[in-house]
C-alpha cells in the first residue's frame, strides 16, 4: 500500500470562488444539489462555539474572520467568464462517472471489512472551519451488540455518547452547546460510514477503475463507496457521495483486532476533519 | 398553604443533601472553624508539586480511561498539568492565558474569552487554594470521617450546571492537602483525580508555567 494516509485522503476544497458582483453565493454555485444542506450545516457549525468546548481553540473572533476571509478575498476580481463556466461544470460533473463495471465482483465481497470490536479508544483531533479541540473516543460493542461512541476530553468531561443499534440511533447524552440536529447528524453520518452500520442498499453492479474496486450502497440521495483494492482484499477509503460530488472521505490503515489502527475522516464541502489514532492497539 | 409548601421544600432539600453526602462521611460539626482552618491552611500554600492519577468513569459503559502525569501550582493561577499516560498532553493555566500542547500542535488563547474553560479549571486552583469556599460559581457542604474533610461544591452557575452535578473534594485533616478530586457529570459520568505524594511549598521556576515558548 503506497503512500500515507494524508495522500490517500483528497484535502477539503478551499471555498474556491469570490462573492460575485451579483451577490451569488460561491458555495452555492458549485455544490448544485447538495448547496442547500451544507448551507444549513455550515451555519449550525459555525453557530457552535466551539471555541467554548476544549482546550486549544481561538476565540469565535478568529473564527468569523479567517471564514470571511476565505469566502470573499480569495479571487475578488476579475474572474474569466471561461474560467468560471469550466468550475462550473466540471465541478457538477460526478468525480464517479468514469468508472465501469466490474463485472464477477460480489457486491457482499465489501461486508467482510464492516468492523467488528470489543472495545477502541482513539486519540482525537478534530478541525472545525480553523479550530482545533482534542480528547478520546471510545467505541465499544454492548452486550446487546448495540455498538457505542463517546467522546471525552483529556480533562474530564463528556461531550457526547451515541448508540447504534441496528437500523436505530439514539443520543444517550450530548453536552448541551453541542446538542444541536446538523451537528448530530453530521457526526452520526461519519460514525455510520466508518462502522459500516446501516451503509445502505448495496448497487446492483460494483465499479472499478485501474486500480480499485468501488462498492457503491445507496442511501436516500447519497451514495457510500467503500473503495478496495483490485483483488477486494484491503478497504483503503469510503467516500460519501451527493449526485455530482463527494462529500466526506474516510481514509483509514491498518486493520488490527476489526478496527483500523488510525482513521482520518474529512469533509470536502467545509472544514471539518477529524484524525483517530488508537489508543490500545493489541488490546480489545 | 405556604407553610406546606416550605416544609416540602426543605424535605427536597435535605434529601438532596444527603444524596450528596459521600459513604462514611458526616456533616462537619463545627463547620465555621473549619472553614477559617481550610481558608488559612490554602493561604499558606504557595506552591504545591504532586504525581496525579485521573481515572474517568463512562458509567454506561462500564469503561475507564486511566490517564497518569504531574500536576504543578503556584500563586496565583498557575497551574500545570502535564500526562505522560496514555499520551504526552501538557495543559498551563497563567492567569487568564493558556497553553495546550501535544505531541504536534501548541494552541493558545485566552481564557477570558472562554468562560467555560476558565470556569472547569478554576475547580481545581479553588480546591487548592482554599479559595473554593468563598467562590460564587457553586454553593458549598462540608462533611468529615476520621481522616479526611470532603467538600461537596455544587455549581450555581449556568456555565458549570451544565457540566456537572457536583465536584467532590477530599482533604487531609491533618495538612488540609487534597488527596482526591471527583468531578461528577449530568450524564452519569465521572472524572476522579487521585494526587499523590503532594510536595508543598517547594520553589517552582516560573518557567514551568511559561506558556510564551
Amino acid at each position: 500500500m503506497k503512500g500515507t494516509l494524508e495522500d490517500r485522503v483528497v484535502q477539503p476544497l478551499p471555498h474556491p470562488l469570490p462573492q460575485m458582483g451579483g451577490g451569488l453565493d460561491p458555495v452555492l454555485l458549485l455544490n448544485c444539489d447538495e448547496q442547500k444542506t451544507n448551507s444549513v450545516l455550515k451555519k449550525e457549525i459555525l453557530r457552535f462555539p466551539w471555541s467554548q468546548i476544549e482546550s486549544g481553540i481561538k476565540p469565535l473572533s478568529h473564527l468569523g474572520e479567517s471564514l470571511s476571509r476565505t469566502l470573499v478575498g480569495r479571487m475578488g476580481v476579475g474572474l474569466n467568464l471561461t474560467i468560471f463556466l469550466f468550475l462550473l461544470f466540471s465541478a457538477c460533473r460526478s468525480p464517479y462517472a468514469t468508472l465501469v463495471e466490474a463485472p464477477g465482483i460480489s457486491p457482499d465481497c465489501v461486508r467482510k471489512f464492516r468492523p467488528t470490536f470489543s472495545s477502541f479508544m482513539y486519540k482525537t483531533e478534530v478541525d472545525v472551519v480553523g479550530n482545533q479541540f482534542n480528547g478520546i473516543l471510545v467505541f465499544k460493542t454492548m452486550p446487546d451488540s448495540s455498538r457505542r461512541v463517546v467522546f471525552t476530553s483529556e480533562t474530564g468531561p463528556t461531550f457526547f455518547d451515541f448508540e447504534f443499534k441496528q437500523d436505530r440511533f439514539r443520543v444517550v447524552y450530548c453536552l448541551k452547546k453541542l446538542n444541536r440536529k446538523a451537528v448530530i447528524q453530521t457526526l452520526r453520518k461519519n460514525f455510520e460510514l466508518l462502522l459500516m452500520q446501516n451503509p445502505g442498499r448495496p448497487a446492483a453492479a460494483v465499479l472499478r477503475d485501474s486500480a480499485h474496486l468501488y462498492f457503491p450502497f445507496v442511501s436516500g440521495k447519497e451514495t457510500n463507496y467503500y473503495v478496495t483494492d483490485t483483488l477486494c482484499q484491503n478497504l483503503l477509503r469510503i467516500e460519501k457521495s451527493g449526485r455530482r460530488k463527494t462529500k466526506v472521505t474516510v481514509a483509514m490503515e491498518p486493520f488490527q483486532g476489526g478496527m483500523p489502527e488510525n482513521v482520518r475522516i474529512v469533509h470536502r464541502n467545509f472544514t471539518f476533519a477529524i484524525r483517530l489514532t488508537v489508543l490500545n492497539p493489541g488490546n480489545h | 398553604m405556604f407553610r406546606e409548601i416550605f416544609t416540602l421544600f426543605l424535605l427536597l432539600l435535605t434529601h438532596s443533601l444527603a444524596a450528596q453526602q459521600p459513604t462514611g462521611f458526616s456533616p462537619v460539626k463545627d463547620e465555621k472553624a473549619f472553614r477559617e482552618n481550610f481558608t488559612q491552611a490554602g493561604k499558606k500554600i504557595q506552591t504545591i508539586q504532586s504525581d496525579f492519577t485521573q481515572e474517568k468513569n463512562l458509567s454506561m459503559l462500564e469503561e475507564k480511561i486511566v490517564s497518569k502525569g504531574q500536576f504543578f501550582f503556584k500563586k496565583e493561577k498557575k497551574v500545570r498539568l502535564e500526562y505522560t499516560t496514555p499520551y504526552k498532553y501538557l495543559m498551563i493555566i497563567n492567569g487568564d492565558n493558556i497553553m495546550v500542547q501535544d505531541d504536534k500542535k501548541t494552541n493558545k488563547f485566552s481564557a477570558k474569552s472562554n468562560k467555560m474553560f476558565r470556569q472547569i479549571n478554576e475547580i481545581i486552583v479553588d480546591c487548592l487554594s482554599g479559595a473554593a469556599l468563598g467562590s460564587p460559581n457553586y454553593s458549598v457542604q462540608t462533611f468529615e470521617n476520621k481522616t479526611q474533610y470532603a467538600l461537596v461544591l455544587t455549581p450555581t452557575s449556568k456555565t458549570l450546571k451544565e457540566f456537572f452535578k457536583n465536584i467532590r473534594v477530599f482533604v487531609d485533616r491533618k495538612d488540609y492537602s487534597v488527596a482526591k478530586v471527583e468531578m461528577n457529570e449530568l450524564s452519569g459520568d465521572n472524572t476522579v483525580m487521585h494526587f499523590g505524594r503532594p510536595v508543598l511549598n517547594q520553589i517552582i521556576q516560573d518557567e514551568k508555567f511559561d506558556v510564551k515558548n
